[in-house]
């Protein structure tokens, strides 16, 4: 039986990330499946947003078979820990969402307790001591911990497009074939299939399946297969960001946080992440609020005189998320499936789920309609609950300096399945049984982190608040042993890597 | 607002005990949060079926805190590894194991896939599990000497669920847990429906403000006094009687305790085979519609052998089938009173324990409200339909057409739709871990591929990679486990004897 063929029409983080995940997972052991082909425009810019990831990205590297300080050392990476949100309930306040939790029983009281005490200790301090960490500057692992292992959880900042080219080596030494060239149109079968792809060299590249990862374009989704877009924008009111590179050259904070800074302004949100040699910054807003000028002006305010020089690059974006996300034989990943805003570092984790479940749901035939649907369940699934968690950071805020602030708290921008669990959570704190669903990214533990940080109110429990905050034992040792054995953030990166940066004056 | 602090459970019963003890655990172990009490009849025998447990229940022991090994001496319990299913695919089929253990697989999981591609020759739960292989050589899964719960494999147990109520039962009283003996005579209500009172032969007057019903097959507070529905399985459970028996050791040991439950398929039904540390207990569970109760018995009887002539026979009636409601008003149904599934898979405590963990999840400290008990019977629903279908599934699978009860079962109209979908779609590619998507779920992937395997499930043409047809790979880490544990775990029942002090069997015949 000849193998399976497959076409990823685009290259970049979605594209390569797929193509070195398939060939782990589906050609990886005594016999290859599948013969994977990666379409790739050598004039078509990448769009290299999403340098924040989540810990399955961990998983995913470690299975597509990578030593982990290859892949850093490649793609400029540095450690997560955490997100920390600044000004996003009343434009004066900061709270943790850090990726470790320290297990608690089969039912978890420590929402009530801290709901019931006098909160003079944030939420998250109690439970995780990654917020204690962030704030000393440590980072995740020992000197000595084994690759893609550290005693508490972690993500990386990371440089998009450097992943990719270190993806795509990768990938291409294992017997990917690469074939740089840009993709004209689809020829399809009768039955609405797509029989091969046409590039502007004159190849027609045929497959049994293809995969859409030409970002927001959405080549084969949309233009040759007309699947339509779910709009999100009722939800989510940002559509536009801009971004700039700041080079440690050009100015140097003094260290690298383990941890991406999120931090609330007029009409959105700047995102300010420290990689190995360069810090990356942006601003998320909404084009209905603010103009694009200003936008980069408050950018630019944030940032300091030292990024005057410094170009800014503006994008746009629609929010949403395909309706099918496969359909016929074509599946979409990335860009070209959807998109929602990057605040809680989301788009490589749909671009990683998506390739583990294309794997999981291979077409061994040609019969897919079931298998598609599945697929398609899961990820719009995902896909909801992503939209539901981003929403949540919004409609809690106090904030009313702006339009902005005070239309995102209007109850015609909430989901209705948030509205009810908001609803519930009035009467019992978020806990196990909420989160049905077995591949769910979101879980009570990261609701509570944003719901408690934001200062969500329980009216129905009784009024009682016993002081002080109890801290557990168990936290404080946590954070006095990281004190004591867990080298900083700076110095397990230079140890590893050699970077060293002056302190700018 | 009122503050709820009054729980009345009405039923003793392994029901109304394991959540009695697990709710005074869970919510009143820093500071009294509510006060329990439990009523329970001297004159109502309990029911005592459902002798074995899934791994589960360990959880539940340590979360109340009680002793692996004071428990297994108070209840004469043995351990359980899996569950031996004989004669389901056909009569002579020579068994298959649906064991508790699975080795650590990778997010993709192609182990299926691999077993479908090979020639089959060694059975599939052997290449992923040590424990068909420990439960053949009637081996524990914990080793001489080692501490409580410390196995490095799942394990459940057998266990005498009457004794079982009277440990949790003593265990409570003693943390505070109030107990009355009496028959319930009424059961008051307020003008909104709510339970307020209910009243006992003895003259008591129980008020609460949360009741449990633990009553059993009779649903005293849930079915009789609030009158909620009841959704019946008979269309796909056809089973309704069993009738069960005690084998003492005294009259009959077989050499061995059995480190796993049997269920072996008969000519209406299936016959359960369970060792505890002085009997077996046995029973056959049949479809009235097929069998009478006196044929039924004498098949059990001649099943057993002929040292089963002198000893009695208990013969039961049950209703499959649950309710969609069993958190209606201020009363929430736990066991029987909330629904019954036939424990082919060991299901029914099980239930009772996943019940008391939700309640106290959802507990409601402030006023009684709809968005709890909602989310209370929606979780509880998933669980009944996962487990109808998962039992559903080891019928409609057989190949067996020696009797009307056997043919019956493979029809059409006998398989829940949701398990059809899913064999539809199991035609295009083996169960993996995103099918699955509820993470509450008892059964996943892996339990499905044993039942599937075991009884010979077969893929579309063209779904997997052509395979070379050789001898399935039996991975290295399985192999060295298996071997390890012929040396180092010592026989189940040496085990038994040695560290619970019991004397058992080998003495006697």
């Amino acid at each position: 039986m000849a193998l399976r063929k497959v076409l990823i029409v685009g290259g970049g983080s979605a594209g390569w990330i797929t193509a070195a995940y398939m060939d782990a997972v589906l050609n990886g052991s005594t016999k290859k499946i599948i013969d994977i082909t990666v379409l790739e425009s050598p004039d078509i810019g990448r769009i290299g947003v999403g340098e924040a990831t989540v810990p399955s990205v961990r998983d995913t590297m470690r299975t597509i078979g990578v030593p982990e300080q290859d892949f850093m050392r490649a793609a400029d990476a540095t450690f997560k820990q955490a997100i920390k949100f600044v000004n996003w309930l009343d434009g004066n306040d900061a709270y943790y969402h850090p990726f470790d939790r320290r297990p608690a029983g089969r039912l978890d009281r420590a929402g009530l307790r801290w709901l019931t005490s006098d909160r003079s200790t944030p939420f998250a301090a109690t439970v995780s001591p990654q917020p204690w960490m962030c704030e000393d500057g440590l980072g995740p692992k020992l000197m000595d911990s084994p690759d893609y292992e550290a005693p508490v959880s972690y993500a990386y900042h990371m440089d998009a497009e450097r992943t990719a080219d270190f993806l795509c080596d990768l990938a291409t030494k294992r017997g990917v074939n690469h074939v740089q060239d840009l993709m004209t149109e689809a020829e399809m079968h009768e039955d609405g299939r797509i029989k091969a792809v046409k590039t502007q060299t004159g190849k027609r590249l045929e497959a049994d399946l293809f995969i859409d990862c030409t970002g927001f374009r959405a080549l084969l989704i949309e233009g040759a297969l007309g699947v339509p877009h779910v709009d999100y924008s009722q939800w989510l009111l940002c559509d536009r960001a801009i971004a700039m590179r700041v080079p440690f050259e050009t100015y140097y904070p003094g260290t690298r946080k383990p941890y991406t800074l999120s931090t609330a302004v007029s009409n959105g949100w700047i995102w300010d992440i420290g990689l190995a040699n360069r810090r990356g910054v942006g601003y998320v807003y909404s084009s209905d609020f603010i103009d694009d000028d200003a936008a980069e002006a408050e950018l630019r305010a944030y940032e300091g005189a030292h990024a005057d020089d410094i170009q800014a690059r503006r994008l746009k974006f629609k929010v949403g998320r395909r309706e099918q996300f496969w359909a016929k034989n074509c599946v979409s990943i990335g860009l070209a499936s959807g998109f929602i805003e990057p605040l809680e570092s989301t788009g490589l984790f749909l671009v990683e789920l998506a390739a583990a479940t294309i794997c999981e749901y291979f077409p061994m035939t040609d019969q897919m309609s079931g298998l598609a649907d599945k697929f398609n369940l899961v990820m719009q699934r995902r896909y909801e609950e992503t939209l539901d968690f981003i929403v949540l950071h919004y409609c809690l805020t106090r904030r009313n300096d702006t339009d902005f602030w005070r239309e995102v708290q209007k109850s015609d921008r909430i989901t209705d399945s948030l509205k009810s669990w908001l609803e519930i959570y009035q009467y019992k704190s978020p806990s196990h049984s909420d989160f049905t669903d077995n591949l769910q990214l979101f879980s009570h533990h990261t609701y509570e982190y944003v719901m408690y940080g934001m200062d969500f109110q329980r009216d129905r429990i009784a009024g009682r608040r016993v002081p002080p905050t109890p801290i557990p034992k168990e936290i404080e040792e946590a954070v006095l042993k990281a004190r004591d054995a867990f080298p900083s953030h700076d110095a397990w990166l230079e140890a590893k890597f050699g970077t060293q940066y002056e302190r700018a004056s | 607002m009122s503050a709820i602090k009054k729980v009345l459970i009405v039923g003793g019963g392994s029901a109304g005990w394991i959540t009695a003890a697990y709710m005074n655990s869970a919510l009143n172990a820093r500071k009294t949060m509510v006060e329990i009490t439990l009523v329970e009849s001297a004159s109502i025998g309990r029911i005592g079926v459902g002798e074995a447990t899934v791994p589960t229940i360990r959880q539940v022991l340590q979360s109340v805190g009680i002793s692996e090994t004071e428990f297994m001496k108070r209840t004469d319990a043995t351990f359980k590894q899996a569950i031996r299913f004989d004669d389901w695919h056909h009569i002579g089929d020579g068994g298959y194991y649906h064991p508790f253990q699975r080795r650590p697989m990778a997010r993709i999981d192609r182990a299926g896939a691999d077993w479908l591609m090979s020639d089959r020759s060694v059975p599939y739960a052997e290449t992923v599990s040590v424990q068909p292989a420990f439960s053949d050589l009637g081996l524990s899964p914990r080793m001489a000497g080692s501490k409580d719960f410390g196995s490095p494999f799942p394990y459940a147990y057998h266990m005498d669920a009457e004794k079982f109520a009277d440990y949790l039962r003593d265990i409570s009283v003693t943390r505070g847990v109030t107990h009355h003996v009496d028959d319930v005579t009424d059961v008051l209500q307020a003008e909104n429906g709510d339970i307020t009172t209910v009243k006992t032969k003895g003259g008591l007057s129980l008020e609460a403000d949360l009741f449990i019903d633990c009553t059993g097959f009779a649903s005293l507070l849930t079915g009789k006094t609030l009158g909620t529905d009841f959704t019946d399985y008979g269309q796909w459970l056809l089973c309704d009687r069993a009738v069960a028996m005690r084998v003492p050791y005294d009259a009959y040991y077989p050499g061995e305790v059995k480190p796993y439950t049997t269920a072996t398929a008969l000519s209406h039904g299936w016959k359960w085979d369970i060792g505890l540390t002085d009997r077996r207990g046995v029973g056959y569970v049949y479809s009235s519609q097929f069998l009478s109760d006196d044929d039924a018995e004498a098949q059990l009887r001649a099943h057993e052998g002929a040292h089963s002539d002198g000893l009695d026979a208990r013969r039961l009636m049950f209703r499959v089938g649950m309710r969609p409601q069993p958190w209606t008003k201020n009363c929430v149904a736990i066991g029987l009173s909330g629904g019954f599934i036939e424990p082919l898979e060991s299901t029914g405590l099980y239930l009772i324990e996943f019940a008391a963990i939700t309640l106290c999840e959802h507990f409601p400290f402030g006023e009684i409200t709809e968005p709890l008990s909602k989310r209370f019977n929606e979780i509880m629903g998933s669980r009944y339909s996962e487990i109808l279908d998962f039992i559903n599934m080891h019928y409609c699978l057989t190949k067996r057409d020696d009797t009307e009860f056997w043919r019956e079962v493979q029809k059409e109209e006998r398989i829940t739709d949701s398990l059809k979908k899913k064999f539809d779609f199991w035609r295009f590619k083996p169960p993996t871990h995103s099918d699955f998507d509820d993470q509450l779920r008892l059964f996943s992937h892996q339990s499905y591929e044993y039942i599937l395997y075991g009884m010979d499930f077969q893929v579309a043409d063209g779904v997997l990679p052509p395979g070379d047809n050789a001898p399935p790979l039996v991975p290295a880490d399985v192999r060295n486990i298996v071997e390890a544990g012929k040396t180092r775990l010592p026989k189940h029942a040496d085990f038994l004897s040695q560290t619970l002090g019991r004397r058992i069997g080998q003495q006697l015949n």
